[in-house]
């Protein structure tokens, strides 16, 4: 053989490396780390349904929540930085910028939706239009 | 890195109820560290802090918002403690640990004491 794979696999190394390198010099410090959504709990109440997540540090003014076709999108950020001063030991809570859609399983009436933050969940009351709503059919005698 | 705060490794619990590992930042300089921890949905009063024999507890109850009688879409009906437990360097002054809790995310501060923080030792001259 010519070159054996541990070769290439080294060569394939350096060429990783390098790719990182660059990438750092292009985004430099500035980016920002992109965490990934937490989950959706949604479930039905009957008249209305109710959707929570969990947002931890992110203030009122940096969530959105979109009503349209049937969809809802909440988008919430927030940055994570070291408090000026101080060094950091460890870092696990990441920032993030993210927009989720959730398709809904019922006709919401958009303008009575409501949502409340509270201790770092957000959640969203979506009342059900009065066609979408479960009924209870009297029994004629 | 004597200074740093360090997970206790040792024996874990088995309980009833899921036991989650916290994201945590830990923040230093030279008065305090600084431990920030996101504990969404963790009621003010399911959320615990202990200080005993150099191990710092985190424990926060976090309960199911989804009621029994209603129908699930999508998630899970779960509920989960959230915990972390670190071993606290002797150079903080643990009569002195302060926390606070706001979105979510709770902060401690731990000073450290007087006596070990650095100082610059004023040279007199003749």
């Amino acid at each position: 053989m010519w070159l054996n794979w541990k070769d290439l696999d080294r060569h394939f190394a350096t060429l990783d490396t390098l790719r990182r390198e660059m990438e750092r010099g292009v985004y430099g410090q500035e980016r920002e780390p992109r965490g990934r959504w937490s989950e959706v709990t949604l479930w039905d109440e009957g008249k209305s349904l109710m959707l929570t997540m969990d947002v931890p540090g992110v203030s009122a003014d940096d969530l959105t929540v979109d009503v349209h076709n049937g969809t809802v999108t909440v988008g919430a950020k927030r940055r994570v930085v070291a408090p000026e001063g101080y060094a950091t030991h460890r870092n696990e809570r990441v920032g993030f910028d993210w927009h989720k859609s959730v398709t809904l399983p019922a006709k919401v009436d958009a303008d009575r939706t409501s949502a409340k933050l509270h201790d770092g969940v957000l959640y969203v009351r979506l009342d059900k239009l009065p066609e979408a709503q479960p009924r209870r059919i009297a029994i004629g005698s | 890195m004597s200074n740093e705060i360090t997970p206790t490794t040792g024996t874990e619990q088995v309980t009833d109820r899921p036991i989650v590992r916290p994201a945590v930042d830990i923040f230093e300089n030279q008065d305090e560290l600084i431990v920030m921890a996101d504990l969404p949905g963790v009621l003010g009063d399911d959320l615990a802090v202990d200080y005993d024999d150099g191990k710092l507890t985190i424990l926060g109850r976090r309960g199911c918002p989804v009621p029994d009688d209603t129908k699930l879409v999508s998630g899970a009906r779960a509920e989960w403690d959230y915990k972390r437990v670190f071993s606290v360097p002797d150079t903080i002054d643990a009569d002195r640990i302060a926390a606070e809790f706001d979105m979510g995310v709770l902060t401690l501060h731990l000073p450290r004491h007087e006596r070990t923080k650095p100082r610059r030792i004023a040279i007199q001259t003749s």
